[in-house]
C-alpha cells in the first residue's frame, strides 16, 4: 500500500468516528498510531470524555473484536485472563478453558488503577508477549491485539498506581482534554435530542491493519532523527535537578516508532523531526518521574519534556 | 540502489558547483579587502591578490569537506529529510523505500542548480564587494595612506597639546627670514662682479640627501666613504653641490688664505 494511500484510509477513519464522537481528534489519532505500532495506549482522563465509545467505534470501524473490562479492588487475575470451568460433555466431566475477556482484538481495561497490583500485572503478559499463560498452558492471543487502559487524574483514594514496569510497556499516556465550548454544543445537541446512531461499516480489515502494521516498520528514517530521538531520551537521564528517572531504551524504540506511525499517517514514506517531536510528549510523560523540586515548582511532565524538546 | 545514489550524488555536485561560486565570491571580497589595506600601507597588488586566492582555496576545500545533503533540504523545504533519509537507506530496499527512492529521482532530475543558491549569502556576498570596491577606489583618490594618517596624527596631537607652532615649523619650510637667520645664520653669499652668488650648503640637499648624493655617486662603499673618513664626506658633498660655482668659491677661498698669510 503506498503511504498516499494509508493516509487516505486514516483520513476516512477519522471521518467515521466524527460522526459518532465529538472532537478528541488528537486522542484518536494517538490511538490509531498505537494501532499501526501494534501497541497499548493508556488513556488519562476525567470521567465523561468519550474513551469508552471512541475505542468501541474504532473498533467496529476496523472489524475487531471488543471486550471491556471494568478496574474494580476485587477483580481477580482470572476474571481477565480466563480460567478452567468443570464442563459436562458426553457425560464426562472435564476441565475445559473458558476464555476471559482478555481474548479479543480490542480490550479496553477501565479505571485499571482500581484493580490490585496482581490483576494489572495479569495484563503485562498479554500486552508485552500476545499471549496468557493458565496454570501450565499457555494460549496464543489473536492478533491484532491492543490494551487500551484508562485511568481517572482525580480520586486516588483506593487505587493502585501502576508500576513503572507496567507503564513502561504502555507505547503511549494519553491526556484527554475538556471539549471546546462548540464541541461541546455539538455533544448536547447530539444526544439529548433525536438521534439516529450512524451504521458503522467496517472500513479497514483486521488483515489490512496488519499489513499497516507491517509497513509502518518498513518506512525509514534518517540517521539524524534516530540520533534526536536518543539524544532526547537519554537528556531524561542526565537532567537531574528536574528528573529523578528517566526513561528507559523502550522509550526510544517507542518513540522512533511512532514518528514512523505518525509519518505514514500524514502520507510521508519518511519521518521528519516535527514527528518525532510530536510523539514525544505521549511516548515520555508516564515514563519520566519529575522530582520533589520540580514538583514544588509546580512542573508537570509535560513541561518538563517540553523543556527538553527546546 | 543504484540509481538513488546517482541522483544523490547529482545533488552533492551542484552543492560543490555552489560551493566553488560562493569561495570565489569571498576570494574576490578578500582581494578588495586586503586591497584596501595594501592602498593604505602602500603594499604592491601581488600580496593582496595571493592572500585573495588563498582565501578562495581554503574555504573552497573546508567548503566541499563539509558539504551535506542537509544543505539542499534546506533551499528546498519540500525535501527536508527525504534526501538525508534516501541517503542513510540507499542499501535497503522495501515496498516504502523504493517509493521514497522513486520520489527523490523524480524530484532530483527536476532540481536546478540556482533553486539550490542561498539568495540571502549571494546578496550579502555581493554587497560586501560593492563596499570594499567603493573601498578600494576611493582610498587612493583620498590620499588616504598610514603616511598622511600620521602626519595628520601628529599634527592634531600637537594642536590639542599646544605646541602646533614648534611642530609644524620644526622643517623650517614656513620660518620667516628674520627667524631662518635666527636658526641658520646669516645668508653666505659672495659677489663676483655685479653678481651675487650663494655659497651655502643647501639643506635639504647637502645634510638631509647626503646619502641619496653618495649613493648616485657610488661613494658609500668605497674606501673614501662617509663611514670610514668623515671628512672625505663632507668636503665632497660641499664641492658637488656648489656646482657650476665650484672654481669661483676656490678662488674666493684662495684670495682669503693669501689676505690672511
Amino acid at each position: 500500500m503506498e503511504p498516499n494511500k494509508v493516509r487516505a484510509v486514516i483520513d476516512e477513519l477519522l471521518e467515521g468516528i466524527g460522526a459518532v464522537v465529538v472532537g478528541q481528534e488528537e486522542m484518536l489519532r494517538q490511538i490509531i498510531a498505537a494501532l499501526l505500532c501494534d501497541a497499548n495506549v493508556l488513556l488519562e482522563g476525567y470521567p465523561g470524555l468519550a474513551k469508552t465509545l471512541s475505542v468501541r467505534t474504532l473498533s467496529r470501524l476496523m472489524d475487531l473484536e471488543f471486550s471491556r473490562i471494568q478496574g474494580t479492588p476485587d477483580l481477580m487475575p482470572s476474571d481477565i485472563t480466563g480460567t478452567y470451568v468443570l464442563d459436562e460433555k458426553d457425560g464426562k466431566r472435564q476441565f475445559t478453558f473458558q476464555k476471559g475477556p482478555v481474548f479479543a482484538n480490542m480490550v479496553l481495561m477501565d479505571e485499571v488503577n482500581r484493580a490490585t497490583p496482581k490483576t494489572q500485572s495479569a495484563l503485562l503478559e498479554a500486552m508485552q508477549e500476545k499471549q496468557v499463560t493458565v496454570g501450565t498452558r499457555t494460549f496464543q492471543l489473536d492478533r491484532p491485539f491492543f490494551v487500551l487502559a484508562t485511568q481517572n487524574p482525580i480520586e486516588q483514594e483506593g487505587t493502585y498506581p501502576l508500576p513503572e514496569a507496567q507503564s513502561d510497556r504502555f507505547l503511549f499516556k494519553v491526556r484527554l482534554t475538556y471539549p471546546s465550548y462548540e464541541e461541546e454544543m455539538e455533544i448536547v445537541n447530539r444526544f439529548t435530542e433525536e438521534w439516529n446512531p450512524p451504521e458503522l461499516k467496517p472500513l479497514l480489515m483486521k488483515n489490512d491493519l496488519l499489513k499497516l502494521q507491517k509497513l509502518v516498520r518498513e518506512v525509514p528514517v534518517a540517521n539524524d532523527i534516530k540520533s534526536y530521538v536518543v539524544n532526547l531520551v537519554t537528556k531524561t537521564r542526565a537532567h537531574r535537578e528536574l528528573i529523578e528517572y528517566g526513561a528507559s531504551p523502550r522509550a526510544s524504540i517507542g518513540l522512533v516508532l511512532a514518528a514512523k506511525a505518525n509519518a505514514l499517517m500524514s502520507g510521508r514514506n519518511y519521518v521528519t523531526k516535527e514527528d518525532a517531536k510530536l510523539m514525544a510528549l505521549p511516548v515520555l510523560r508516564h515514563r519520566i518521574l519529575i522530582n520533589f523540586e520540580a514538583e514544588r515548582n509546580n512542573f508537570t511532565e509535560d513541561e518538563v519534556i517540553n523543556y527538553l524538546l527546546k | 540502489m543504484e540509481s538513488v545514489k546517482v541522483a544523490l550524488y547529482s545533488v552533492k555536485k551542484k552543492l560543490r558547483l555552489i560551493a566553488l561560486v560562493h569561495a570565489a565570491l569571498w576570494g574576490v571580497a578578500a582581494f578588495l579587502g586586503f586591497f584596501a589595506a595594501g592602498s593604505f600601507f602602500s603594499l604592491d597588488w601581488k600580496i593582496p591578490a595571493v592572500l585573495g586566492v588563498v582565501s578562495f582555496l581554503f574555504i573552497f576545500f573546508g567548503g566541499v569537506k563539509r558539504i551535506r545533503l542537509q544543505e539542499a533540504e534546506q533551499r528546498i523545504p519540500q525535501m527536508e529529510w527525504q534526501l538525508r533519509t534516501a541517503e542513510d537507506t540507499a542499501d535497503k530496499n522495501n515496498e516504502v523505500i523504493d517509493t521514497l527512492h522513486r520520489d527523490v529521482m523524480e524530484r532530483v532530475k527536476l532540481l536546478s542548480t540556482s533553486a539550490l543558491f542561498d539568495r540571502r549569502r549571494l546578496v550579502k556576498q555581493a554587497s560586501l564587494i560593492v563596499v570594499l570596491l567603493l573601498l578600494v577606489v576611493a582610498v587612493p583618490r583620498a590620499h588616504f595612506t598610514a603616511e598622511n594618517l600620521k602626519e595628520q596624527v601628529v599634527t592634531g596631537f600637537a594642536t590639542l597639546t599646544g605646541n602646533s607652532k614648534s611642530l609644524a615649523d620644526s622643517d623650517g619650510d614656513s620660518l620667516s627670514d628674520e627667524e631662518q637667520r635666527e636658526i641658520y645664520g646669516t645668508p653666505k653669499k659672495i659677489r663676483d662682479g655685479d653678481v651675487d652668488v650663494d655659497i651655502e650648503l643647501q639643506r635639504a640637499q647637502g645634510e638631509l640627501d647626503l646619502d641619496k648624493k653618495q649613493r648616485e655617486q657610488g661613494l658609500f662603499f668605497s674606501k673614501e666613504s662617509s663611514v670610514t673618513d668623515p671628512g672625505v664626506r663632507a668636503d665632497t658633498s660641499y664641492e658637488e653641490n656648489l656646482g657650476d660655482n665650484k672654481d669661483l668659491v676656490e678662488r674666493y677661498f684662495k684670495n682669503l688664505a693669501e689676505g690672511s698669510g
